[in-house]
């Protein structure tokens, strides 16, 4: 480890004379920063030349257009939540249709939620349909990036959850895929255990908090819910004030949350925690079904809502009969629900829109519904399929579900979903149950920098 | 033996002990988390991701990663991975010490202002880049293409490399390069006979770092790829599902992910401490 | 083998009597040596040019505009965006956070990587495996990362909740990454459980560089070991210390990476800093002018605190000459 000679590092300093020519010094040194200058200013221009601030042209991109002669295929840009479209779903379509797949892509939700806006904003052709669910369908449908369809290209009897999830401002975008509304799932023999009928669940709230607090024996908590996040807090928050009856705004688009049915729905989700503490502190750890269902699942949780897919999560480690399932108990009405629906959309800039079309309607079919229904546990989207007996016999859920759209089934889709519901509402949601806001305080919070976003959006699209 | 040395060697035998406590705490912290990521990887994880996990050693097996090693959607984005960050690495860094050379040694206007440059483009977050990165590549048509991850990569890693091994050039003695000179020796002759053969632990530090980095990266990665140059770490990020998370297969491919890494840095860990040695902690 | 004579170049060593020709050649030599030098740079300027040119231009070009109903920035508004985000209650709070976050990330860190290097600066058995381990969280790739801390974090079944359930520190699942405070301060411990690797592997080259005489002489000189800290080590490492100090600093008020991967911004934006508040901005809300326009507040805080390394740098190594 000998220490390194600090040496000079240059010649010049190595002793030789500096000869001070400053003209000669001053002309080189003027020279390089011109030429640098130059050659930076160039580089931007021709940076610049890329500088195609995206126009409201309709697609521009003219590779791969189709001919008649040619077979016409498309690129699908789907989430990873189904696997019926790998396995054999994508051969059917092929058969039925005789147009190619040629590529069907899947990304997590979050990935694309970095993807779309980069694609569509970039006016990309590269996908044809892609996947969308109610805030996308609001968002990108609105921004034009989605292709508008008729009514007659959706099938006539969609039921009204996945309905709203590929509409917006009464125009059509999409065709759902699946299905998914919130029902109550319960743990039949922790009922029985503490007494309770394992037949009668709890038809309001007031019945909730009493048979949860019954059933509380940590770490087994009567109900859990996967409020950890803004999104779960929302979706907790919307639950609760559609079972109060109210709106998050009304068709003119003023805020409504804060209205006494929104802070009664608040109160009494804060006071799950804060008051009757019957529910699982964890959940505020919870971000999403993926931690909900196991908890449910192994049985330390006795009460959840839950999507349709915490119905096979279960099966995984309980027996079918231990799982009862109902519709969600209300506070001053009977029932509501919340909608989780997905569906696929045409990208506004793709160039083979009629074969993505077609690719729709078979995602809508009963060949594609059953499968779904039977291999994944979800929904059907068409009221036509909600009585056959095989898809109940394998998913008792369909049953409830039928049950569930009598009552109201809202997400609020919109173009400021995100910034106001998971944003501003969600956030507010969560200080409230942490008992940081009073109900009321939260939800004036939230309405007050909520209105002028819904204001600016709604101004500059003309809504009304 | 006198009272002074029994004294001495019991401080030393309580410091001794002390000093290996504190060694293996910290390298507890730093190793737990990636180990119990890999106790994850080996049992079923309805075993283990609940109140009173069952840590059964008789229940290890490597079945996740057969599974993924044998599956051609996971092996792409692995050969990916292995193409871009090597490619990268030694890219960014004959590049780089090229360019570090240049502004260490010879000391031309402007050379701050180069050094400042290079930074210029780190300092803008990559979440506001990416969207332009995607134009340009796509209308080069380098997008989602092993080229177009190469050339970004190299763009955000050469400017770390040229940093770090400033510092090293700096270090180097000058009269191994006058005498070479006065030799008769050209200037590029200088760079490869002597500079060349003298910076090997500084140029491998910076090719394991530059592979680091670009190994790892995932945000960009996100951006520009798709179906035909996805990268490991895009690749694992999508195990994440809506509804259901394959925490066994997720921790599988993370522990895969990293144990390349892991064994260049293992087998040049020498070279790396001797690298930064000469080059980074120059005073 | 190639000899390129140059045509001054003297043969031999110049006598006095050469002086004068010396001195034009060596003058010559120089704009050589400096063209040869600025001609070195050339390749790695181009790439680096044609990669972030058009980007930081655009970069700043969307943060001076706005929304428009095609969901895409088209209107002018200026400095619009900038003056509107010191009214937006997220953004200060992100500023807080961030901050918050730096300094919990940079003085534990470096105290850390220090107190890590000095103890492997030692030689004992199972040295070189202890440098080998250290390097794990530095070669554990971001999604790893996180993977990998939710594991940990989980308040059902991750890790840290058994073990403190079952040693009976506590009874009952601590929600980790949805208590608001404890939050940030969790994305902050496994921030930590990253960078401390490299600092530490920075520092403890620096380390091996001081004169075992400095040690020495200290010793001699009767310096107890906190003395000795003070007087010789600080002073000797200062250099790598301050490198050390600004590159973590720099990384932890860009950080984006860890938080994205664990607790997505949450709870309630308990730990969303600016950089992830851009992203959000951008992609989530659809807001790319405003998320622009925070990345290049972060970008012009980046700039400061590195110029301000490079001030600190610099003098002392003129002084120096």
């Amino acid at each position: 480890m000998e220490p390194q000679t600090h040496d000079h590092t240059s010649v010049e300093a190595a002793g030789q004379p500096e000869v001070t020519s400053p003209e000669g010094q001053l002309s080189r040194r003027r020279f390089l920063g011109l030429s640098v200058s130059a050659g930076a200013v160039a580089a931007v221009a021709a940076g610049a030349s890329h500088f195609k601030m995206p126009s409201h042209s309709t697609g521009t991109s003219t590779k791969r257009a189709s001919t008649s002669t040619k077979r016409a295929s498309i690129n699908i840009l789907d989430d990873n939540t189904n696997d019926v479209w790998l396995n054999g779903g994508i051969d059917q379509f092929e058969k039925q249709t005789g147009i190619k797949v040629a590529s069907y892509e899947q990304m997590s939700f979050e990935e694309l939620v970095i993807k779309l806006p980069i694609l569509f904003g970039s006016h990309s052709s590269s996908y044809d349909v892609v996947d969308t669910w109610a805030a996308w369908t609001a968002a990108y449908g609105s921004a034009g990036w989605l292709q508008q369809l008729s009514t007659s290209d959706i099938p006539a009897d969609l039921l009204p959850g996945p309905r709203d999830a590929v509409t917006w401002g009464g125009m059509v975008f999409g065709v759902p895929k699946y299905a998914s509304v919130e029902t109550m799932f319960y743990n039949k023999p922790l009922f029985e255990k503490a007494g309770l009928d394992p037949d009668k669940p709890p038809t309001n709230w007031v019945e909730l908090a009493t048979m949860a607090a019954a059933m509380k024996n940590p770490p087994i908590y009567g109900y859990v819910s996967d409020e950890g996040n803004t999104e779960g807090a929302y979706q907790a928050f919307l639950r609760a004030l559609l079972c109060c009856g109210g709106e998050m705004w009304d068709s003119n688009y003023n805020v409504r949350f804060n209205s006494p049915a929104g802070v009664n729905a608040l109160t009494h989700l804060a006071d799950l925690f804060l008051v009757q503490k019957v529910a699982d502190p964890a959940s505020l750890s919870i971000m999403n079904s993926i931690d909900l269902n196991p908890i449910f699942a192994d049985g330390t949780a006795a009460i959840m809502f839950d999507w349709p897919y915490g119905y096979a999560a279960a099966r995984a480690k309980m027996s079918a009969k231990d799982i009862g399932n109902a519709i969600i108990p209300g506070i001053t009405v009977r029932s509501a629900s919340i909608d989780g629906s997905a569906g696929f959309a045409i990208n506004a800039f793709s160039t083979e829109k009629s074969a993505a079309l077609e690719w729709l309607r078979f995602a809508a079919s009963p060949y594609a519904q059953r499968r779904i229904v039977l291999e994944e546990g979800w929904l059907p989207v068409t009221s036509s399929l909600l009585h056959e007996p095989d898809l109940v016999a394998a998913l008792p859920v369909i049953t409830t579900y039928g049950e569930q759209t009598k009552y109201v089934i809202k997400r609020y889709g919109a173009p400021w979903y995100d910034q106001v519901c998971e944003g501003y509402v969600g956030t507010n949601v969560v200080k409230a149950v942490l008992g940081q806001l009073s109900p009321k305080a939260a939800l004036d919070q939230a309405a007050s920098v909520s209105q002028p976003v819904i204001d600016t959006f709604v101004k500059s699209m003309k809504l009304k | 033996m006198s009272r002074a040395r029994r004294g001495r060697s019991r401080r030393h035998v309580f410091s001794t002990i002390a000093h290996r406590l504190a060694v293996v705490a910290v390298l507890c912290y730093l190793v737990f988390p990636v180990f119990w990521m890999l106790v994850t990887s080996l049992l079923p994880a309805s075993d283990l991701l609940r109140l009173d996990p069952d840590v059964a050693f008789s229940k290890m097996n490597l079945s996740t990663y057969g599974q993924l090693l044998t599956d051609p959607s996971f092996l792409l984005p692995l050969r990916n991975s292995a193409l871009v960050a090597s490619v990268t690495a030694l890219s960014s860094v004959i590049l780089g010490s090229l360019a570090a050379y240049g502004i260490a040694r010879f000391r031309f206007p402007g050379r701050r202002a180069v050094m400042i440059m290079m930074l210029g483009g780190q300092m803008v977050p990559a979440v506001v880049l990416v969207i332009p990165l995607f134009l340009i590549l796509r209308d080069v048509g380098l997008l989602d293409t092993v080229e177009g991850l190469m050339v970004t990569y190299v763009g955000f890693i050469m400017p770390i490399v040229v940093w770090m091994l400033v510092g090293f050039f700096e270090g180097v003695p000058v009269s191994l390069e006058r005498a070479a000179r006065i030799d008769g020796c050209s200037r590029i002759g200088v760079l490869v006979r002597v500079i060349a053969p003298i910076s090997g632990t500084a140029l491998v530090a910076a090719v394991i770092f530059a592979f680091i980095s670009a190994w790892s990266d995932l945000f960009i990665a996100l951006v520009l790829t798709a179906g035909n140059s996805i990268t490991l770490p895009v690749e694992v990020a999508n195990f994440e599902g809506l509804f259901v998370m394959q925490y066994r297969s997720a921790a599988a491919a993370g522990i895969i992910t990293l144990v390349p890494v892991l064994l260049l840095a293992a087998v040049f860990q020498k070279w790396i401490v001797a690298g930064l040695t000469e080059g980074v902690v120059k005073g | 083998m190639s000899f390129q004579a140059e045509p001054e170049f003297p043969a031999a060593r110049p006598t006095d009597a050469d002086r004068p020709r010396a001195n034009v050649s060596a003058a010559r030599r120089r704009r050589l040596d400096q063209w040869f030098g600025a001609g070195l740079t050339v390749p790695a300027l181009l790439v680096i040019t044609s990669v972030f040119a058009f980007p930081v231009c655009y970069a700043v070009w969307l943060s001076l505009h706005s929304n428009s109903v095609e969901g895409l920035p088209t209107q002018f508004v200026g400095f619009g965006n900038y003056v509107a985000l010191f009214h937006d209650g997220v953004f200060i709070g992100s500023v807080g956070r961030t901050l918050y976050f730096t300094v919990v990330t940079v003085i534990p860190g470096i105290a850390l990587a220090l107190g890590l290097a000095m103890l492997l600066n030692r030689q004992f058995r199972g040295r070189a495996v202890a440098c080998v381990l250290m390097l794990v969280p530095w070669a554990t790739p971001e999604v790893s990362t996180g993977i990998t801390w939710h594991l940990i974090y989980n308040p059902a079944y991750g890790i840290l909740n058994v073990v403190l359930l079952k040693l009976g520190i506590v009874n009952h699942n601590i929600s980790w990454t949805g208590t608001q405070n404890l939050a940030l301060n969790c994305v902050a411990f496994a921030q930590l459980w990253a960078l401390i690797p490299f600092m530490a592997l920075v520092l403890l080259a620096a380390l091996q560089r001081v004169p075992l005489s400095l040690y020495r002489a200290a010793r001699v000189d009767g310096a107890g070991s906190l003395s000795r800290f003070r007087h010789v080590i600080l002073p000797t490492i200062r250099y790598p210390l301050v490198f050390a100090f600004l590159v973590q600093t720099m990384w932890s008020l860009r950080v984006f990476g860890v938080i994205y991967v664990i607790t997505s911004g949450g709870p309630a934006n308990g730990t969303t800093t600016l950089n992830y508040y851009a992203f959000e901005q951008s992609f989530e809300y659809l807001n790319f002018g405003t998320g622009s326009s925070i990345a290049i507040v972060v970008a012009v805080a980046t700039l400061f605190t590195t110029l301000g390394y490079l001030v600190l740098m610099i003098q002392p190594r003129s002084k120096a000459k």
